[in-house]
Order: structure tokens, then sequence, then C-alpha cells
């Protein structure tokens, strides 16, 4: 488990290195050393028993920072269930995050200091009595973890954070340990594997497999911001080069926006020949990507064997199919639509996925096209205090075992993963997951005029992009300012959800809607691309 | 580059509107970037471009602190006007 290694590594060899923060120019910032997070991490976790119990949850509210690493681990060390949550933005709590503390009820909020006065008039009203902790006020100390079962609730993973459907992801102590196996298995990860990541860690990704399967592994984990590879993608490549990194990844974005800069600004004088798994994950692999990063990058000594799409969804802890260290991505063909398929690689436990019909809950035959279910030790408990959707989604059977359902469509050729579509509602943009419900909601309450909205993706040159479509309330449509409404709308999607979108309004009753007022999706979306609403609302 | 304010606020507006795909007239300079519906994805690489453009650096705190294309002009002007002097 988790805690274990880390007090291990913290015994064996307390001055080597276990991560590296990098400021905005790739300079390094802060380093922590096996016994520095081993010392800090029992100062949060003594700070934390004395006004919670094990299995009472903390709130951790940071920045790409030691300071998340260090309280993650501190409530593991404590037995404290750790729900890491988006920081504000402008100073401001999002609605999401308030839906988790309402869900998740937490006992404590850790945070720094810095941030502390913005977050207190807002979240104090939806948990009161919680303690509130800045990590920049605790002292490391000598101590050692709290022991762990298999069973032990580590964190929860909320995929969604909407006032009516929060869903914080279970994930136990032995579902973080098979997930970091199959991780270092697929990816051939030793202690000199270092690895260089800048997803957020609220993210699964940042969090499972940028900062966790480096300390599983015992190798150094190099981190810098989300913010700072927007703005600089090179940096990424830079950084990679400097500490001759074995792995390190990102959504299939990130590719195209290094292929992007170097367009820009020529290829940098990188070598990139240490780096042997370049996941892409996240969001839909595509062929066109891989191939120009691999042909970008091959003067820099990129090797295109290293490119390594995976798949992977928080209620499986993180990965369910990776493509094996330079074995190389895998490309098909559909027969239907002609389109080049990437593959995602093989199950990271043999015979863990299956592909299901969705309707009769049978498995599909070889080659067809079905849902995919995922078993094995790395599919998370549920979610958190919602019985009936943990049901419908973690407890699906198939030949007397218990599977996961994605939710998600794929096709397994020769062993390989293809992931061709979606049966759930979902909008991917730049790797995060949006899921409609909850961009809907934030649309509908943006404006007084607006009765209700429609939210869905819809294909774009470099993956998807959102769409709102909003219905205008009858007694508004002789006063309606569009661009005000249109305005507050974006305002609303922009700040709760940090994403962007087409907004496009339309008259009353032209959202199709079912008997009982259910917004159809599907039907809005392919009158969209039908063009029925474009023009005046 | 001989640049006025209006002139680069003005490529920017173009510049937002090809990103998020609307006519340059419907985007206000004046307007806060959350209305505009720009993102911070967007927000950075409007800064990249920009900086591209007009061989300036600016910091994205900056950018946050007034998040509109006036701002942003007035910023990117200031820096100009700074090195020639």
């Amino acid at each position: 488990m988790i805690p274990a290694v880390l007090a291990r590594r913290a015994t064996d060899e307390p001055d080597r290195t276990a991560y590296l923060f990098l400021d905005e120019n790739g300079a390094e910032r802060t380093r922590l050393s096996y016994g520095e997070l081993h010392a800090r991490a029992c100062g949060v976790a003594a700070r934390l028993v004395e006004v919670c119990g094990p299995g009472d949850r903390a709130l951790l509210l940071f920045g790409q920072g030691p300071e998340f690493v260090v309280a993650f681990l501190g409530c593991l060390y404590a037995q404290v269930v750790a729900v890491p949550v988006n920081p504000p933005r402008r100073n401001r709590v999002q609605d999401a995050t308030r839906a988790i503390v309402l869900d998740c009820e937490p006992a404590v909020v850790l945070t720094v200091a810095a941030m502390l006065d913005h977050l207190r008039p807002a979240v104090e009203p939806l948990a009161p009595g919680v303690h509130w902790m800045a990590l920049d006020d605790l002292v490391p100390s000598p101590g050692e973890p709290r022991p762990v079962t298999a069973d032990t609730l580590a964190f929860l993973q909320y995929t969604s954070g909407s006032t009516s459907t929060p869903r914080g992801v279970m994930v136990s102590h032995g579902n973080l340990a098979a997930n970091q196996e199959m991780i270092r298995r697929t990816f051939g990860h030793d202690r000199d594997s270092t690895v260089v990541g800048w997803a957020p860690f609220f993210h699964d990704q940042g969090l499972i497999g940028n900062v966790l399967q480096p300390l599983w592994v015992g190798a150094a984990s190099v981190q810098f911001s989300a913010m700072a590879f927007a703005r600089r993608p090179l940096l990424w490549l830079a950084a990679i080069s400097r500490y001759r990194a074995h792995t390190s990844g990102g959504p299939n974005f990130a590719f195209d926006a290094c292929v992007a800069a170097a367009a820009r600004s020529g290829v940098p004088d990188v070598d990139l020949s240490s780096w042997q798994v370049a996941f892409d994950g996240a969001e839909p692999v595509r062929p066109d990507t891989l191939r120009r990063f691999a042909e970008t990058f091959a003067p820099a000594g990129f090797d295109p064997a290293a490119l390594h799409p995976c798949y992977g969804l928080a209620e499986a802890t993180l990965m369910v199919s990776g493509t094996g260290k330079l074995r190389g991505p895998r490309t098909t063909t559909d027969g239907a639509s002609g389109r080049v398929l990437a593959g995602s690689g093989v199950p990271v436990q043999p015979g863990a996925v299956r592909i299901v019909d969705p309707d009769t809950r049978s498995r599909c035959g070889p080659g067809e096209v079905g849902e995919i279910w995922v078993a094995g030790d790395h599919v998370a408990q549920g979610y958190w205090r919602r019985p009936d959707a943990t049901e419908q989604t973690f407890r699906a059977e198939l030949d007397g075992v218990r599977h996961l359902r994605t939710g998600d469509l794929g096709v397994l050729v020769d062993g390989e993963l293809y992931v061709v579509g979606r049966l759930k509602d979902l909008v991917i943009v730049r790797g995060r997951n949006h899921y409609p419900h909850d961009i809907e909601h934030t649309a509908t309450a943006a404006h007084p005029a607006l009765r209700c909205c429609a939210a869905f993706a819809v294909p774009a040159p470099d993956g998807e992009r959102l769409v709102v479509v909003a219905e205008v309330r009858r007694e508004h449509r002789d006063t309606l300012d569009a661009r005000e409404v249109v305005g507050s709308v974006r305002a609303a999607v922009v700040a709760e959800h940090a994403t962007t979108g087409e907004v496009v309004l339309t008259s009353f009753g032209r959202l199709p809607m079912t008997s009982s007022g259910k917004i159809m999706r599907a039907a809005t979306r392919a009158r969209y691309l039908d063009g029925e609403y474009a023009g005046k609302a | 580059m001989n640049a006025t304010k209006d002139e680069i606020a003005g490529w920017c507006r173009a510049y937002v509107a090809d990103l998020l795909q609307v006519p340059a007239d419907t985007i206000d300079p004046a307007e806060d970037f959350d209305r505009l519906g720009v993102d911070s994805a967007l927000a950075v690489s409007l800064l990249m471009e920009v900086e591209e453009r007009y061989g300036v650096d600016l910091e994205p705190e900056e950018l946050f602190a007034d998040p509109t294309l006036d701002a942003v002009a007035d910023h990117v002007l200031a820096q100009i006007v700074s090195r020639v002097a």
C-alpha cells in the first residue's frame, strides 16, 4: 500500500529526490526528498488525528505544488479520506466545489494560508464546524502511517460536481496498489524511470499517473503547472530532455500543441532519446496527431515507438489499457466508415476488458463494437453515497463476474482495444470530461430569460467542441437582449467549468423534450447539425 | 512596429473572433473574457500570439487581473512605448 511504500523509502533512502517542482520558466523551485515528504506528511497526519478519525473526509484545495502532495499523503497516513478538488478560480469557489462539499461532508479543509481567506466564507456555511488547516502552519514531525488494508478507502475522485449528481469515485488502497502495479508493468518502470508531468493533481491522470506512480516505483517525479504548459508547450519537451525522462504524457491535444509550437518557432534544441513512454490518454487518440508528432520530433531523437496511447477512467482508478513500452501505436481501419482508428493498447490486466451489447448485456462476437466493460482489482468501490448509480455502473454481471460499465464503446481487434465512441453523454475538451447535465444546469441558471438548455459535443478539427442550445422563455421573447444573455451563459460556463463553447439561443418550444419534460440531447444535437438553430432566435 | 491601441485591440478582436467562430463585431473589447467565452486556454493562446506578433512579453497575471481586450492592448502598447523610449 502507498503509505508503507513512502515510509519504507523514507527510512531506506531519505535523501533521494521524490518530487521536483518547476516554475513557469522551467527553473527548479522546490525539491522534496523521501525523508522530507515523510516528515511533512507525518506533520499533517499528527494534526489530522487531533480533529478527525479514520474515514472522515478532508477537502484538498491546492494549486499545482508540493503542498498538495504533502497534504494528500498526510491524509493517507492518518487514514483520512482525501478529496482533491479544483482550486478557486479568480478567488471564486466554483459551484461544483460547493456541491462536492455538501456531498462529502468534510471534517477538515486543507489548503494554504494565501487561499484561506477566500475559501472560508464560501465553504464554511456548507460545512459548519469544519476544521481549517493551512499547510504553511504545519511542522514536520517523526511518526509512521496508520496501518491500512486493501479495503480501506483512500480518496474520493469526483468526476462530476453538479448539485443534483455529484459523483465521488471511492478508490481504496487496494485499488490504488493494483492499478499502480498495472501501470508499472505496462510502462516498464523501475526506480530510474523519471516521470515528467503537468496535468492537474485534482485530475486522475495527474494524481495517479504523475504523482503516485513515481512514488510507487521509487522514481523521481518532475512537475510543473498546466498553465505553464499551455503557455509554452515546448517547455514540456525541454523538461523531458533536461531530466532524461523515461515517461511523460498528456491528453491528445498536448501532442498537437507541441507540433503547432514547433511549426511556429522551430523544433527546439532538445534530446528526446530518453523518452520511452509518451502516453496519450484522457481524450480520443487521433492517428494524425501521433504521425505528425513523430515526424516533427524525430530530428530531436524522439522514437516513434515511444508513442503510447492508453485508455482509462477514474472509475477504474486510472488505467484500463496501454500500448506497452516501445511496442508502438496500432491502427485499424473501420470497415463501415473507412476511418482510421488509433488503438488504445491492450488491457492492463489480461482478460479484464469485455465488449458487451449494452442492451442485451451479453458478450459481443469477435470484432463487434459494444460497450467496454472492465473487471479487476483496479475497479473502484462505487460512487460515494449513491447506491443506485453504484449499482448501475459498478455492479454489472457478466459470466458471474462483477463488471464496471464504462459507457464507452469499443472493439477488441487482435487483443488491441479501439475506443470508437461513447454511450454516455459526455463532452471532452482538452482532456477534461464535462457532463452535459452539469453544463445545462449552469447555463440555464445564468440568465432569468432562459427556460432550459441542451449541451452536447460536436466534431471539431482537433477533437470535439461544446455547443449549448438555450431556449428562451415565452415572456422574454420581445424584450430579449441576445448578446446579454449569450454573454451571461458564456461567463457562467467559463467560471464553473473552465471551458468554452458555442452558445445558440432558440425560441420557446424549439428544444425537443420527452413527454415528462426531459431534454432530448441527441435530437437537439441532430437538429443543430442540420442547421435548424442557425439564424435568429 | 508602429502600432496604435486601436490597431492592437482590433487585431485581438479578429483573433478571438476567429477562435470563437463568431463575427468580430460581436466582440466587445471592453467586455470581460468570461463573458466573451474566452476560457484560460483561449486566453493563453491569445497571449502567445500577441507576444509573437508584437515582440512583447506579457505576464499571465497581468492578463487575468483585468481580462479584457482593451487591457491587453494597453499592456502591449505600454511595452512597445517603453522599448522605443
